[in-house]
């Protein structure tokens, strides 16, 4: 999904290549603003009805949004294939990049669990380190300096300052 | 003119100056960090100022409260995550600005707008403070209902020529708006038994994950080491003669729309940015270019948004009622210090009136000052190699986030949309429309419900002002294509009379 | 680069010793043993944000305990889920009189709204504050007496419409006893907070506001609302000229209050302490001031009567919320 071809060189091909390819991501939104529609409209039907004081149910505005974004969808996927998609694709990921996103999600996720155990100073550092090393960060400035300092500053505004329970 | 003296008088004690000097610090950091809001910082700060006497003690509020809209604007042009709500629509050329190599003049232009903004609306607090507020009393739901719907045809200026996926987001960010218990019958939607979403989507957590975190999780996505092109060009810092005139239009729309939008209770910074935004592209001659780093564009935003902060204090000063979140808290604050804001302090203690207008002067001047000079360094952080800027990013929006509750919820809510944002911006669907339709669809629909359970449809058909806003947003949709169709047609027939009639 | 990180480096060992000296003051070891209570820093938890008004009594409470205590209060604002999150966390903090909380009406009504909030989870010290609902209409309202507003929706049932600050608030529910116990049918109209409703009222856009009367007082002194009754059992001193609803024939009791909690199961020296801590601090001068200015009702009530004030509140609201949607 996050990976797409590199418009590397200038030849027509390649561009006509991209534009077919564009086509189909162009679907991905469509897809999904009408996934998101039916969601809502199972979902709605669980909301409880109101008192009959009221003039207008709880389910009705978002019931009316659903059908507009299914609406919008199939709009969109017509039109995104009968023009051929896009010419601009986002800058194309990298493999290198979709493994550093993940390290960097599951370090914050790791955070979150470690942070319930240990101190917020010790934890934070941890992260920053953990950061800062998967970011491509070496050497004791990226590794020592740069987490221990950042953590105080942080810790002083809002720990010591805003009196923020951390 | 003996209030005016008198009032201003007031302001000449040097403990004065030392707390419009400390407000101006803390409100400047406060506004920079994304997550803190200027509402906490004054109301932590109002803990400290009850002991104050009331002129000290509102200079240190009322200058957290202005130094806080320059702040802001800082991580919104330098990282695109506004440092508060009032700074969402400075992102959307500030950064584009800061990319092009400009962040320089980028932040200048804000910091003279942002000044230029608050002036008018200072002025607009001493001179038109009553008759003003008789005007805001008169927006009730249907009124309310009818901005809301001039609001939500601003979908389509945001969303930056791809109108279906920009009109999508914007359907995107109303469902999103809908989270939440029912706001006439209470009942829970869409809120999976978790108590945190009763109140809806944390707004703040929602746009800082999609401004500000979306971007750097697309950075790591596709950065490469061997393109590392850091951005150290800041380009000029100070507007040339011509940068100036293009950005007398854009002063002047911001100017009108903000301070409009401050009289009005309960609206604030965040739509009046949108809408000036938005509202400058249409007068523009160059409106391509907003989106894609206009100085007409920043220009507008933080002009629009800050000229709020002047109506916000008058609605608050002249009706008793808080023109917004700040103020609110603000209130409290007065009350206790024995102020009572309403109709009866403009006759009873107009030099407390000026006194106001005066502290929010010498600090939105001392304001610009200190943003002028410290410019340079806060624009450093550009110059930090990547793995040192996205943990920093990262960290300090977390723990901004979480400070505002003291709830990991917000932190949770703030990451998830950080992932929605970057699935939005990979397949090229704007963030603007979310944040907008997010912002304006609790407001559309409980207004509109509102009115319909106070009158019926009649109670929206029976408001002049009701009427006169839904007009003129109908032609605001109409008249552009139609505008753009006869140019199209002039341009065509004026080439040639090639039969390129489209 | 080099200048910079070399600065970096210097300021960073300044922060350093600071933020540890700072560290070890926060500290201070709370002692597990409840005959040396207090003995470290106490939280006060409040589930709404720093600001309002509840903010405001527990700060001052808080800091007039401090005197009493001898130890500092830390107060925290757990926000979300009308306040139902911050409860949840206070009922989760272990009893040991270092975690205590501002309990709001609220604590009793949640639990009839579908929110995981029972008032037995909390062990209480006291109630400090008591904000006694008002109706009010505009100052050009037909509608001079609560006889007139009542019998005007008598007649027409459902037509007289009354702002209330939000869905399932305490003012929506007065706005429903008062209607029931009146024999009318109001209107509810659920604003987005009470300033916006005092202001529809203000303004005209709607017939009658309920509201909290710091709320409505000060338009009613400067002649922008006409309050139309104090529904306590005694009249205000901020509003001597207004009858109360049991005056006018209508015998309505009802309004927003604010006491202090702790976890159950509180050992017996730990709330006591808090509890004789709470009432010198209640009755201080400070504290009523405060209250007073903001324009609430600052009270004292003792811990056993406030726990069956809680318990005929908790009463009240099943039979109020369960009827009434």
């Amino acid at each position: 999904m996050s990976t797409s071809p590199a418009p590397t060189s200038e030849v027509t091909s390649a561009q006509e290549a991209a534009r077919t390819s564009s086509r189909w991501r162009e679907l991905v939104p469509a897809l999904a603003g009408v996934a998101l529609g039916v969601t809502t409209l199972a979902l709605s039907t669980q909301i409880p009805d109101g008192a009959a004081s009221v003039r207008f149910s709880p389910r009705w505005w978002p019931d009316a949004l659903a059908f507009l974004l299914i609406g919008l969808g199939v709009v969109h996927a017509v039109l995104s294939w009968v023009t051929g998609g896009t010419d601009e694709a986002p800058e194309p990921a990298t493999r290198a990049g979709a493994i550093r996103l993940v390290a960097i999600l599951s370090a914050i996720v790791g955070y979150g669990v470690l942070w319930y155990f240990v101190d917020f100073r010790v934890s934070t550092t941890v992260l920053f380190v953990a950061l800062t090393y998967i970011a491509g960060g070496r050497g004791w400035k990226a590794l020592l300096l740069f987490p221990v300092v950042t953590t105080m500053v942080l810790y002083l505004l809002f720990g010591v300052l805003l009196r923020v329970p951390l | 003119m003996s209030p005016l003296v008198e009032g201003f008088g007031a302001l000449l004690d040097p403990t004065v100056a030392l707390c419009i000097a400390g407000g101006a610090l803390l409100g400047m950091l406060v506004g920079a960090f994304p997550g803190v809001t200027a509402t906490m910082a004054v109301a932590l700060a109002s803990g400290f100022t009850l002991a104050l006497d009331p002129i000290p003690g509102l200079a240190v509020l009322l200058t957290i409260y202005v130094s806080a809209n320059f702040g802001d604007r800082i991580p919104a042009i330098l990282i695109n995550t506004p440092g508060t709500p009032a700074s969402i629509a400075t992102t959307f050329d500030g950064y584009a600005m800061a990319r092009q190599g400009k962040a320089g003049l980028a932040m200048t232009a804000s910091a003279f707008a942002s000044a230029w903004g608050t002036l008018v609306g200072i002025v607009l607090l001493m001179v038109a403070a009553i008759p003003l507020s008789q005007l805001a009393l008169r927006f009730g739901p249907a009124e309310m209902f009818a901005l809301v719907v001039f609001g939500l045809t601003m979908m389509i200026g945001v969303s930056g020529g791809r109108i279906v996926k920009g009109l999508m987001a914007g359907v995107l960010g109303l469902l999103l708006g809908a989270i939440g218990r029912d706001p006439i019958t209470g009942a829970a939607r869409f809120t999976f038994g978790v108590p945190e979403l009763s109140e809806g989507i944390p707004f703040i957590a929602a746009i800082i994950g999609l401004f500000g975190i979306a971007e750097v999780l697309d950075q790591i996505l596709t950065h490469r080491a061997s393109a590392v092109k850091p951005v150290t060009q800041f380009g000029r810092w100070f507007p040339t003669r011509g940068d100036w005139r293009r950005m007398l239009r854009p002063l002047a729309v911001g100017s009108g729309v903000g301070g409009a939008v401050g009289i009005v209770p309960a609206t604030g910074g965040d739509i009046a940015g949108i809408l000036g935004w938005d509202q400058a592209r249409r007068v523009s001659k160059r409106p391509e270019e907003f989106g894609s780093g206009s100085l007409e564009g920043i220009t507008a935003a933080d002009t629009s948004s800050n000229a709020t902060l002047g109506g916000s204090v008058t609605t608050t000063l002249a009706l008793g009622i808080p023109g917004d979140s700040v103020m609110a808290v603000m209130i409290g604050s007065m009350v206790v210090w024995g102020i009572q804001p309403g109709p009866s302090l403009f006759a009873e203690q107009p030099a407390l009136v000026y006194s106001i207008a005066g502290i929010m002067l010498v600090a939105t001047v001392l304001t610009l000052g200190i943003s002028l000079l410290r410019m340079r360094g806060v624009a450093k952080l550009l110059e930090l190699p990547p793995h040192f800027l996205w943990a920093v990013i990262l960290v300090f929006c977390m723990v901004g986030t979480y400070a505002v509750g003291n709830n990991v919820f917000d932190v949770v809510v703030m990451l998830v949309f950080g992932l929605v944002g970057l699935f939005l911006r990979r397949f090229g669907v704007p963030a603007g429309p979310v944040v907008l339709g997010l912002l304006l669809g609790e407001l559309a629909e409980g207004n509109l419900r509102r009115a319909l359970e106070i009158g019926g449809v009649g109670n929206i058909v029976s408001s002049p002002i009701a009427m006169t806003i839904l007009a003129v947003s109908i032609l605001a949709l109409v008249v552009p294509p139609v505008r753009a169709g006869l140019k199209r047609r002039r341009a065509s027939r004026a080439t040639a009379s090639a039969g390129e009639g489209r | 680069m080099r200048t910079t990180s070399t600065r970096i480096a210097g300021g960073a060992l300044a922060l350093v010793a600071l933020a540890a000296a700072a560290g070890c003051a926060n500290r201070g070891g709370a002692a597990e043993d409840p005959a040396d209570y207090p003995n470290g820093d106490i939280t006060l938890v409040v589930p709404y944000q720093a600001g309002g008004a509840s903010d405001l009594a527990a700060r001052t409470l808080a800091s007039e305990m401090e005197e009493t205590l001898g130890q500092t209060i830390v107060v925290e604002n757990r926000t979300g889920g009308a306040g139902s999150v911050g409860l949840q966390h206070l009922a989760g903090q272990p009893a040991d009189g270092y975690t205590i909380g501002y309990l709001p009406v609220e604590t009793v009504m949640l639990g009839f709204q579908g929110y995981d909030v029972d008032p037995a989870d909390y062990d209480l010290i006291g109630q400090m504050v008591s904000v006694p609902a008002t109706i009010a209409v505009p100052s050009d309202s037909p509608y001079k007496t609560l006889e007139d507003l009542l019998e005007a929706a008598e007649k027409k049932p459902g037509e007289v419409t009354v702002a209330n600050s939000g869905a399932g608030s305490i003012w929506e529910a007065a706005t429903r006893e008062l209607g029931q116990t009146g024999g009318a049918e109001f209107q509810p109209v659920p604003f987005d907070g009470g300033a916006p409703a005092v202001t529809a009222a203000v303004g005209g856009q709607v017939d009658a506001v309920v509201a909290g009367i710091s709320e409505t007082a000060p338009a009613h002194q400067d002649g922008r609302l006409r309050v139309l009754a104090v529904l306590a059992e005694e009249r205000s001193e901020s509003l001597a000229d207004v009858p109360t609803a049991g005056e006018e024939g209508v015998d309505v009791v009802i309004g927003g209050w604010g006491g202090i909690g702790a976890p159950t199961g509180l050992p017996e020296e730990v709330a006591t302490t808090l509890r004789d801590a709470f009432a010198t601090a209640a009755a201080s001068e400070e504290f009523t001031t405060v209250i007073t200015d903001s324009g609430n009702l600052p009270v004292n009530v003792p811990a056993d009567e406030y726990a069956a004030f809680v318990e005929s509140e908790t009463a009240r609201f099943d039979k109020l919320l369960t009827d009434g949607s």
